[in-house]
């Protein structure tokens, strides 16, 4: 006789012999009602180095990639800002941590104000939650004003997107003593002093991640409260660990930490999906080419692994509304090239006669 | 001691210290001349436009053991920014950061202002004319550019009536009378960040900066109307007679 028991009856995809072993389908990892993003929705991509790797694909493939902080368009005759501040929908760079989205929020909404908001330096008024600004401010008050202008712009994506996908970097980090505000860097690293006084570092446990990130949704639904809220985890191990572990367990602890937190916030939240970037890319089906020789970085056909996977449920068809916004971006700049070329002609001109006459 | 001549030479603002009237059809090769100036210690170097590397060498070989009062570019803020972006802008300049700003303009940190001045300023030429100064025992000076103008009525009466904007306006389908100027309070700003670059650039060349003295602003910083030339960008003989007065000073009090 026939046994009968729960196994019996498993979809191919619960088999690791039939899905994983033969004809791993990346796409069928994500357990995402489809379509994970309509073609009409508007996204916002926050979190690690990782995420930023998502935006030009989604652009590419016609989807609203939301930008509410750019550089002006008068702008391109200059390097682009460094790093990453640049990428995102708004200018806040890479966030690594759940802390660190919760306390961008939060400040966005003026209920956090960190006292250490600023280092003053020879070279300028550098931003400790924007380090690596190439163009960072050269007074108190043009700091003031960026910092306000920039939130205000991260406060409107926030509020704005439809979609609002955060890619989980790290557990650990670096806060001030004083009143806990997470720096995406360690102070001294990329810019600023390390002062043990003031700087303390903090590795983030399962309930703490699990607290900010739910804290954030939280607070995110009341501006905005049909969002959707995709979770990833970026595959890219730490590059370096505070803690006194080798790096290699440090980042097993780390990426289990977010994973586990992202899973129970996804199975405690509605409208809040996981996406399995990190499975696509670190699982013992990845073909060793996914990450560079260093073992860290990722390649472009991991990113292509996982963006295939991600595109392919998400709703593709139509490229009407991301043509008529394409047009009028475009429509925009060469005004604008105009204003600047007829300035141009004036001043060559005039200088022209001005020469002349001496 | 015998007191140092100051060769004045560079772009088209030396147009309002080298009061030497050239003719369009006269010999544009560069030409040394004496500066009337109660000091006796002026002169400047006028010719081809757009200069070139033989004004540019012609001053080297003229310059040798005196101070070189160098009127670099000058019109950045005007050549990026006379007319008014559609999209709006503004800017602190730390110069003078006090100044209102517009809520609904976006805002560009000055550091970005400074690298699109620094870049458009042929600061490579500029590096190596002063080490060829240098190299012949010149004292090299970097001098201000005027304040910018405050009246719109003035300047787009004066533009109404050059040929060259009403064609390129043309060109680029704008109708002439409704080109909208930037703010004058954000030409102000722009031109104080043109200064600060240029305050800079001297610094990393090592060389003095020669500020805009006060003389030649009015109360809210901008180039007094008794000093408009007839166009948009440039001063008169009036503004460049304190300029003279001034570098004069300058280089005294500095021991330059």
């Amino acid at each position: 006789m026939i046994k009968s028991h729960p196994y019996k009856s498993l979809p191919r995809r619960q088999y690791w012999s039939s899905a994983v072993a033969k004809e791993f389908v990346a796409a069928e990892v994500a357990n995402i009602p489809f379509p994970l993003i309509k073609r009409a929705d508007r996204i916002v991509t926050a979190g690690s180095c990782f995420a930023a790797n998502l935006i030009p694909y989604l652009e590419k493939n016609g989807f609203r990639y939301l930008r509410t902080e750019y550089a002006h368009s008068l702008y391109r005759a200059i390097p682009a800002e460094n790093l990453s501040y640049a990428k995102f929908s708004a200018g806040y760079g890479n966030i690594y941590t759940a802390r660190q989205l919760y306390q961008l929020l939060l400040r966005c909404q003026g209920r956090f104000t960190p006292t250490e908001d600023r280092w003053v330096t020879e070279e300028g008024i550098l931003d400790p939650f924007r380090p690596g600004l190439r163009y960072h401010a050269s007074s108190e008050r043009e700091h003031e004003l960026l910092t306000v202008n920039h939130l205000l712009a991260t406060q409107e994506a926030f509020s704005s997107c439809d979609v609002l996908i955060f890619t989980l970097g790290l557990t650990e980090a670096w806060q001030s003593k004083i009143d806990g505000a997470v720096f995406p860097a360690c102070p001294g690293t990329i810019t600023g002093k390390f002062d043990p006084e003031l700087h303390e570092f903090k590795n983030f446990n399962t309930t703490e991640v699990i607290y900010d990130l739910q804290n954030f949704i939280q607070d995110l639904r009341k501006i905005n409260p049909k969002v959707r809220v995709l979770l990833t985890v970026s595959p890219v191990p730490l590059v370096a660990t505070a803690t006194n572990r080798h790096v290699l367990a440090a980042t097993t602890y780390s990426k289990a930490v977010l994973r586990v937190a992202a899973e129970v916030v996804c199975n405690e939240s509605e409208n809040v999906y996981y996406f399995p970037a990190y499975e696509v890319i670190t699982g013992p089906q990845a073909p060793s080419n996914f990450f560079e020789a260093d073992r860290r970085n990722v390649t472009p056909d991991a990113i292509c692994a996982v963006m295939d996977a991600f595109l392919a449920i998400c709703e593709r068809e139509d490229r009407d509304i991301f043509c008529a916004e394409h047009h009028k971006l475009a429509d925009l700049t060469i005004e604008q090239e105009n204003s600047c070329m007829l300035s141009k002609e004036i001043a060559d001109l005039e200088c022209e006669e001005a020469a002349m006459d001496n | 001691m015998q007191e140092k001549t100051l060769l004045i030479a560079g772009h088209s603002h030396v147009s309002a210290l080298i009061n030497r009237p050239l003719k369009r059809d006269a010999d544009p090769r560069p030409y040394l001349c004496t500066i009337e100036h109660s000091s006796n210690l002026l002169q400047g170097l006028t010719g081809e436009w757009p200069r070139t590397k033989n004004y540019w060498d012609e001053l080297v070989r003229h310059g040798k053991d005196k101070i070189v009062v160098l009127l670099w570019k000058g019109n950045s803020h005007l050549s990026h920014y006379l007319i008014a972006p559609r999209h709006p802008i503004d800017l602190v300049a730390s110069a003078d950061q006090n100044l209102p700003i517009n809520n609904n303009a976006a805002l560009i940190p000055e550091t970005a202002l400074i690298e699109l001045f620094t870049k458009t300023s042929e600061i490579d030429l500029l590096v190596s004319l002063v080490a060829d100064l240098k190299k012949v025992n010149s004292i090299p000076i970097l001098c201000c550019s005027p304040p910018p103008k405050e009246d719109d009525g003035f300047i787009r009466a004066n533009l109404h009536r050059e040929p060259t904007f009403i064609r390129q306006c043309k060109v680029l389908g704008i109708e002439p009378n409704a080109v909208k100027f930037s703010p004058p309070l954000l030409r102000y700003k722009l031109w104080c960040v043109l200064q600060t670059t240029y305050r800079k650039i001297a610094n990393r060349l090592g060389i003095p900066f020669f500020p805009a003295p006060a003389t030649v602003k009015d109360l809210n910083g901008f180039l007094p109307r008794n000093m408009y030339s007839n166009d948009s960008t440039h001063a008169n003989a009036v503004y460049g007679e304190i300029i003279k007065d001034e570098l004069v000073a300058f280089t005294k009090e500095n021991t330059i």
